[in-house]
């Protein structure tokens, strides 16, 4: 008969709850997917070195013209009225135009998540990192900034930000471009020497016929966030007075039934 | 795959940010007319410093002698208080010239691309005229 030790028994018994615990797979998938060398050091805040979008003279990040839009996108911008913009609500930025805004955000880089604190909006992005055992969103669950997983390679940080409801400028706030529930954002970040580079790629399937790209660069910052950003929604609206209408209001349309099916004429 | 790619260079970029302060929200076009500008003398209802843009209330009296509300919208609030503006930047009372583009709609009083300039000469906002690259 074979003897095995009372320290054997313990150190085999923890092998194999290792093997039947729902993280063990995770952890080796995160260990296999990235070591130390591939995570770029981008914690910390940071702020555009290549200026603000400049709507008043060329749209950016992009330039609408030379996008690959649907017909529908087209459609949609040209019925659009910009006092609908949820901006005007307060309702705040989202992903791709929430990188190109020409505020400060801060990176903290933990070991289960990378949280993103923007100043613009108060928005407080979490990105899930794959390995770690974190939830995940629902066929039917869609959410304002979308669901974000992450993970390195290659010394870059990549963010997949999927599950975003429809958004009336969720491809470009400034250009009043729609975005679907199929939006799939990209983002690439990692260091060039002093500089933060981050690359974003969206694509929708619905809205664009191709990815679009842009890439800004990002100065490290010592000044802290302005925070809280606190939207004033009086505010926000302050200037839609001064916008020509682009529909009139319509006349009151009053529809009387009666009783024996006519119609009763003015 | 083809990707499109809008990179903008630094120099530009920044140049066109400091003409365009309220961009971060909007963009200004479709609310003010760059082909006009406008100055007035008012006083200083008062100042509502929140994001995302602080608003100036001025009183003035027009031509004609009727007195009219004017709303001057500034850059945000966190982009300022980094210059060192409080809520206290002007306090009801203070008599200003404001000088800029004015709103589009019509009977509507409002103002873009400000300079504003003190009673006591000192400019309190803007500078250089209101001139801009776009000009």
């Amino acid at each position: 008969m074979i003897k095995i030790s009372r320290s054997s028994r313990i150190a085999a018994a923890a092998f194999l709850l290792f093997l039947a615990t729902p993280y063990s797979d995770s952890t080796l998938k995160a260990q296999s997917r990235a070591t130390a060398a591939e995570t770029p050091d981008i914690d910390g805040i940071w702020f555009r070195s290549d200026g603000g979008c400049t709507p008043d003279g060329v749209t950016c990040p992009f330039v609408v013209a030379e996008l690959p839009l649907k017909a529908r996108t087209l459609g949609f911008r040209e019925a659009f009225d910009e006092p609908l913009a949820p901006k005007y609500d307060c309702v705040p930025s989202v992903v791709p135009s929430l990188v190109a805004d020409p505020y400060k955000f801060q990176i903290e880089q933990l070991a289960d998540r990378v949280v993103i604190t923007y100043e613009k909006d108060d928005v407080i992005r979490t990105v899930w990192m794959e390995g770690h055992g974190n939830p995940q969103p629902k066929v039917g669950d869609f959410y304002q900034q979308g669901h974000s997983r992450g993970w390195y390679e290659e010394n870059q940080l990549v963010v997949e930000t999927t599950k975003f409801t429809f958004d009336p400028v969720g491809l470009d706030d400034m250009s009043n471009l729609p975005s679907s529930t199929s939006k799939k954002v990209t983002e690439r970040y990692w260091r060039d020497g002093e500089l933060m580079t981050v690359e974003v790629t969206t694509v929708d399937p619905l809205f664009l016929n191709a990815p679009i790209q842009f890439t800004w660069s990002f100065e490290s910052s010592d000044e802290p966030l302005y925070l809280p950003y606190g939207c004033d929604p009086e505010l926000s609206k302050e200037a839609l007075e001064f916008l020509p209408p682009k529909y009139e209001d319509p006349d009151l349309v009053r529809i009387t039934v009666s009783p024996y099916g006519e119609q009763p004429r003015d | 795959m083809r990707l499109r790619k809008c990179t903008v260079y630094a120099v530009t970029a920044v140049a066109l940010i400091l003409v365009n302060p309220l961009n971060a929200h909007h963009s200004q076009r479709p609310f003010y007319d760059y082909s006009q500008w406008v100055e007035i003398e008012g006083t200083v209802n008062r100042f509502n410093f929140g994001n995302p843009h602080p608003v100036l209330y001025l009183q003035v009296t027009e031509p004609d002698g009727e007195t009219v509300e004017w709303k001057l919208l500034f850059p945000p609030a966190s982009i300022l208080m980094r210059r060192g503006w409080t809520a206290e930047q002007f306090v009801p009372g203070d008599i200003v010239t404001a000088r800029g583009h004015p709103s589009r709609r019509s009977g509507t009083h409002g103002m873009a691309r400000l300079t504003i300039t003190r009673s006591d000469g000192t400019v309190a906002f803007g500078g250089g005229g209101g001139a801009s690259s776009e000009e």
